[in-house]
């Protein structure tokens, strides 16, 4: 089975879950029930912007490799002029 | 003594390409490393032809082109690559100089040490990074790497990464199963690959945004990768 299918399987049964919850549950329990959905996307929204922010904030950034490369090409350069060629 | 062949699809690489042939061969002679080098061209109209012809004149035999009457995308230029190459491992990576050709030297000693099938260069882990990036690139970058992810539940720092390192019966087996475009083209490796059993491990590079020509990126990237990641999530 795909992945695609796993994630809709589960997704049913949860909703199915959710949904006999809804209809069998009263007073706090129902309550609770209702906001599940939101709560879930919340949770996930959530970690989404912890796990993407973090690594946002570890992405480095390296301008002595954008030097360093600058150099190289005029290196390179040199060496084709040394050979004759014409580019 | 192992073979090396890099496959090197270009398209309006007329500027870069003299520099990263030259890269790969200094980073070759000072390792005392077996590198050819297989030039996918596909009739750019800068004369990216012209130039590589000229680098022959330099290289050799080291320097094998290929030339395609038209662009015809990333995956059938590996395909048309490989035939090419005389190489026990294959490159593949971009010619625009964002992978810098010094990393070939980590990437062949981290397969040495543990025998992988894959060797992929990341941006995302310690001793990684970028360098030319705007915040909105990095974070469509991430986001999209994060999506990517928890969609299809595999664990790679850098899914969309092209700077890799395969052994050749690997990259020929996998490849020619894949059928997505663009970015989903790259993650749909890995998940085969994972799927086949083959090993996959993960080297840190520095990716540094093109210096020189115009990058072939645009707003339907997104719209192609999306749907590509949309297909991933039910074919695997």
């Amino acid at each position: 089975m795909s992945r695609g299918t796993n994630l809709f399987i589960a997704f049913s049964i949860s909703a199915v879950v959710w949904v006999i919850t809804l209809f069998l549950s009263t007073g706090y329990v129902n309550e609770v029930a209702k906001s599940m959905p939101t709560y879930a996307l919340i949770l996930y929204f959530s970690y989404a912007l912890f796990k993407v922010g973090g690594d946002l904030a570890r992405l480095k950034d390296y301008p002595e490799e954008a030097e360093s490369l600058q150099k190289e090409v005029q290196e390179a350069k040199r060496f084709y002029q040394q050979q004759g060629l014409k580019l | 003594m192992s073979k090396y062949s890099v496959i090197l699809p270009t398209y309006n690489e007329r500027e870069n390409l003299p520099i990263i042939t030259y890269l790969i061969f200094e980073m070759a002679k000072k390792n005392n490393l077996d590198f050819e080098i297989v030039i996918i061209e596909d009739n750019s109209p800068d004369g990216t032809l012209q130039v590589a012809q000229e680098l022959k004149k330099v290289y050799g035999d080291k320097l094998i082109i290929h030339f395609r009457e038209k662009k015809l995308g990333l995956g059938s230029a590996y395909m048309d690559g490989i035939k090419l190459c005389h190489g026990n491992f294959v490159v593949i990576m971009d010619a625009d100089l964002s992978h810098h050709p010094k990393y070939l030297k980590d990437f062949i000693e981290k397969q040495k040490e543990t025998n992988c099938d894959i060797v992929t260069g990341s941006r995302y882990i310690n001793k990684g990074g970028v360098m030319n990036w705007g915040f909105d690139r990095k974070l469509t970058s991430r986001g999209a790497n994060f999506l990517a992810s928890t969609m299809l539940g595999v664990k790679c720092s850098d899914l969309t990464g092209s700077f890799r390192l395969y052994k050749r019966e690997v990259l020929e087996k996998v490849i020619k199963d894949v059928v997505s475009r663009g970015y989903a083209f790259q993650m749909e490796i890995i998940i085969r690959a994972r799927k086949y059993g083959f090993t996959v491990e993960e080297v840190p590079i520095v990716f540094v945004e093109r210096i020189f020509g115009e990058s072939k990126l645009g707003a339907s990237e997104f719209q192609i990768y999306l749907k590509g990641l949309w297909k991933l999530l039910w074919t695997f």
